[in-house]
């Protein structure tokens, strides 16, 4: 693999003097490093033919120079520039965030005039709509009834799940974020579990013990170290020459009303009001582990509370005096979300969402 | 009596994944994502040049590592450099490791300033003379020629890691070294490449129960058989070779209580160690988690002795840092020479100092501004709510993308190299 790339130096700017102050014996009292003034001064030093004028030391500066240059140049070249500001980043990739989730709403500036992205409240996907006007309201009637910190955090459980299935889809998962991600779902389920949310829904699960419905770190992140299943690159990839929408294979289960609180673990319509929590996670793992374009869709489709309404509660929480340290969701009060009219995606949107996915 | 006070901002073609001092501080080794290290020498202090004492200029470059292809899980290694580490020098040449994922190599830097000519079987320029044309034998003499540095490989650690590697530590006693993935610590004799021996094995037997992974490790400074090593979920557990082979059981374990008013669900997240570090003295060890640093004292395994924070205005954009994954970036921390200050990174290319004995701290900004001349670095100021003054930054503006994650500092003078994404600088705190 070729490596013409070298390491450039930055050139210091035309001749200037140096404060001969000379060395005294004198040390003044070392100051605390915090405590220093620290002032930038541009190296005087002149790499290979500088712009250096005259002069003893110039010269010889430039001897010492050239030697060095000479020195790293046999191993690699070294592009020197005039002008301190010639070559910046150019041609760098800033490290990409992983999470595809990343997505916000482009065009829009901050005061400090930096994009949306580039902040912290870089947008959550803006889910699929649910599309019948029936189910808008039904979701809404739904969002009432439940409490706000439900939402975020069955939110948080969401954006978790889907971090973990980008780790199947990565092709070398980091093993540490992987776990982390993994324990916060973990959390989250043993919580909800103790609320008795889930009991509500699948009243035959109550005999249960907790620890049964608990996903196991192996399941939840199957192929970040165990090799199984097909790899999905080829996958995605189809999908996003031919089209992303057009080719995303339509939903298989019936997309039928669903109850917001249970929305993201039915896949099926029929199924929705008999599944136990651990079918639903089996089949939420079915969808994850068959690792098609498809079941992306699936799982955006199936969450009713916008995503990144989590962002905006939170951002409203926060902007109401609070000054002790954030607890999190737990430690906010039931607000109520933003209306979901905002939840439609554009088309766009999702384009781009597969296309980070793919590129991942 | 003036202070000088110099910086040098270097622009690499890749991401800076890895900075790190020599014992003298004299060499500075940087590792980037394409797998090549880049070594600076500071400039000797030299008569003629008073006022160019201390820069550091490119010493050597080297291809370290290469992209693989493991064939058996189709996957792609990284040849991105993780971690460097000196050796301390025992002759003219120089030595360090350098690892990525999988593979740690030991390479050596020699310098060649001399070659031999009037060689008799050879012309000046290689060609081989004919045997017969030779009428008369001469010894070749040294000439002096112009000074080349080569980087050479001298041992190749490899197939010992089933995970990625995230930490290399050199052991006091010079013959040793650990290295460190998320499941395992291997321990490895620098001259034998075919075997290691694993010290630390915290594998579950089912793969279902795995909740905490290694996330650095490093040796003792001056005592051979001890070595920490730091969890996921924020403990750090002393280990003693001497007690057993396999040291599985800790020695000492190092867990502060957690504080049930601040648990969120994003706790053990940003609880997660990214490094930890021993003082040069051996007395106490550095941790970084995500907000905040902490100085322990070896013999008090209750709570850290000091704790600073580093970006406490972050901790009400968890979920906002979980959703954009910066919540899982790994800071390094780093000691000065004295022990009495420490310095770690943040974003927006801040990085923060913390002086032990004052108690101060200060936030400075690694950027293009700070290259200027005669700009001085002014301390910076995050505004975490109301009213922003004229030189704060609003949390709101920072930019996540610039992260410094690596920082090193000079063993013995005031000298630091910041990594900030591609951009390497080097400050310097001199005094006239």
């Amino acid at each position: 693999m070729p490596r013409p790339r070298g390491f450039e130096q930055e050139a210091p700017p035309p001749a200037r003097e140096w404060p001969i102050s000379g060395r005294s014996a004198r040390r003044a009292q070392r100051r605390p490093f915090v405590d220093a003034e620290w002032r930038s001064l541009a190296p005087p030093r002149a790499v290979g033919r500088s712009s250096l004028s005259g002069g003893k030391l110039a010269a010889a500066a430039v001897a010492v120079a050239e030697q060095r240059t000479r020195r790293a140049a046999s191993r690699v070249r070294i592009v020197v520039t005039k002008a301190p500001t010639a070559c910046w980043n150019r041609g760098s990739p800033l490290p990409r965030f992983s999470c595809g989730l990343r997505v916000g709403r482009t065009g829009r500036r901050d005061p400090d005039n930096r994009s949306l992205k580039d902040t912290m409240f870089a947008r959550g996907l803006k889910r699929k709509c649910v599309g019948h006007e029936e189910d808008v309201e039904g979701a809404l009637a739904g969002l009432k009834t439940v409490s706000s910190y439900s939402l975020q955090r069955q939110s948080l459980l969401d954006m978790s799940l889907v971090k973990l299935q980008l780790c199947h889809m990565l092709v070398e998962p980091n093993l540490c974020r992987s776990v982390l991600i993994a324990n916060t779902v973990r959390q989250i389920q043993e919580e909800m579990t103790q609320d008795g949310t889930w009991r509500a829904v699948a009243p035959q699960a109550a005999e249960r013990a907790p620890l049964d419905r608990l996903v196991s770190t192996e399941i939840l992140c199957r192929a970040a170290w165990g090799q199984e299943g097909a790899h999905p690159a080829p996958g995605l990839g189809d999908g996003h020459t031919q089209g992303p929408v057009s080719d995303l294979c339509p939903v298989t289960s019936a997309q039928a009303p669903r109850h917001p609180q249970s929305s993201a673990w039915e896949m099926d319509g029929p199924r929705e009001n008999r599944g136990s929590f651990h079918k639903s996670l089996d089949q939420i793992f079915e969808t994850l582990e068959t690792k098609n374009p498809s079941c992306m869709e699936e799982l955006f489709s199936d969450v009713d509370s916008p995503y990144y309404d989590l962002d905006t509660v939170l951002t409203g929480m926060m902007g109401g005096a609070r000054s002790g340290p954030c607890e999190g969701l737990e430690g906010l009060a039931p607000a109520t979300p933003a209306p979901s009219s905002s939840c439609k995606s554009d088309l766009g949107e999702l384009d781009h969402v597969v296309e980070i996915l793919v590129e991942t | 009596c003036g202070r000088e006070l110099f910086s040098w901002q270097l622009h690499c073609a890749d991401i800076i994944s890895t900075v790190e001092f020599n014992y003298s501080g004299d060499l500075l080794a940087t590792g980037d994502k394409g797998g090549r290290v880049v070594i600076f020498q500071r400039e000797q202090e030299n008569k003629s040049r008073p006022h160019s004492r201390g820069e550091y200029n490119v010493y050597s470059t080297f291809q370290s590592h290469e992209p693989e292809f493991d064939y058996l899980k189709s996957l792609e290694i990284e040849e991105k450099i993780n971690k460097i580490r000196w050796l301390p020098q025992q002759n003219a040449a120089h030595f360090l490791l350098s690892t990525n994922d999988k593979t740690i190599k030991l390479w050596k830097i020699s310098e060649r300033d001399k070659r031999a000519e009037g060689y008799n079987l050879k012309d000046e320029d290689g060609r081989l003379r004919d045997p017969f044309r030779i009428t008369a034998l001469r010894v070749p003499i040294l000439k002096p020629m112009d000074l080349m540095v080569e980087a050479s490989p001298r041992r190749i650690f490899a197939n010992a890691h089933t995970y990625h590697i995230n930490s290399i530590s050199v052991n006091s006693d010079h013959e040793t070294y650990l290295s460190a993935d998320d499941l395992r610590i291997n321990l490895w004799h620098l001259e034998i490449t075919d075997r290691s021996f694993n010290i630390v094995d915290i594998k579950p037997a089912n793969m279902e129960e795995l909740t905490e992974v290694i996330t650095a490790a490093e040796f003792h400074p001056h005592q051979c058989n001890v070595f920490v090593y730091s969890s996921s979920k924020g403990t750090i557990r002393l280990c003693d070779m001497r007690s057993s082979a396999l040291c599985d059981r800790h020695s000492k374990f190092f867990e502060e209580p957690e504080d049930p008013s601040s648990r969120s669900f994003f706790s053990e997240i940003i609880s997660s160690i990214s490094d930890v570090k021993f003082s040069h003295s051996g007395r106490y060890m550095m941790t970084r988690d995500y907000l905040s640093v902490k100085v322990w004292d070896l013999n008090m395994e209750s709570r850290p002795v000091e704790t600073h924070q580093v970006h406490e205005y972050l901790r009400s954009k968890l979920c906002s840092l979980y959703e954009n994954d910066c919540i899982f970036d790994k800071f390094e921390c780093c000691w000065n020479g004295s022990d009495s200050a420490i310095m770690t990174g943040s974003y927006n290319n801040f990085f923060r100092m913390f002086d032990r004995d004052t108690r101060r701290d200060v936030t400075l900004e690694a950027s293009r501004e700070s290259s200027k001349p005669r700009a001085s670095l002014k301390p910076r100021k995050v505004c975490t709510g109301g009213k922003r003054r004229k030189d704060e930054i609003s949390v709101d503006s920072l930019d996540f993308n610039k992260k410094i994650l690596h920082t090193a500092w000079h063993p013995v003078d005031n000298v630091i190299a910041v990594a900030a994404t591609n951009n390497l600088y080097i400050f310097q705190d001199k005094i006239n």
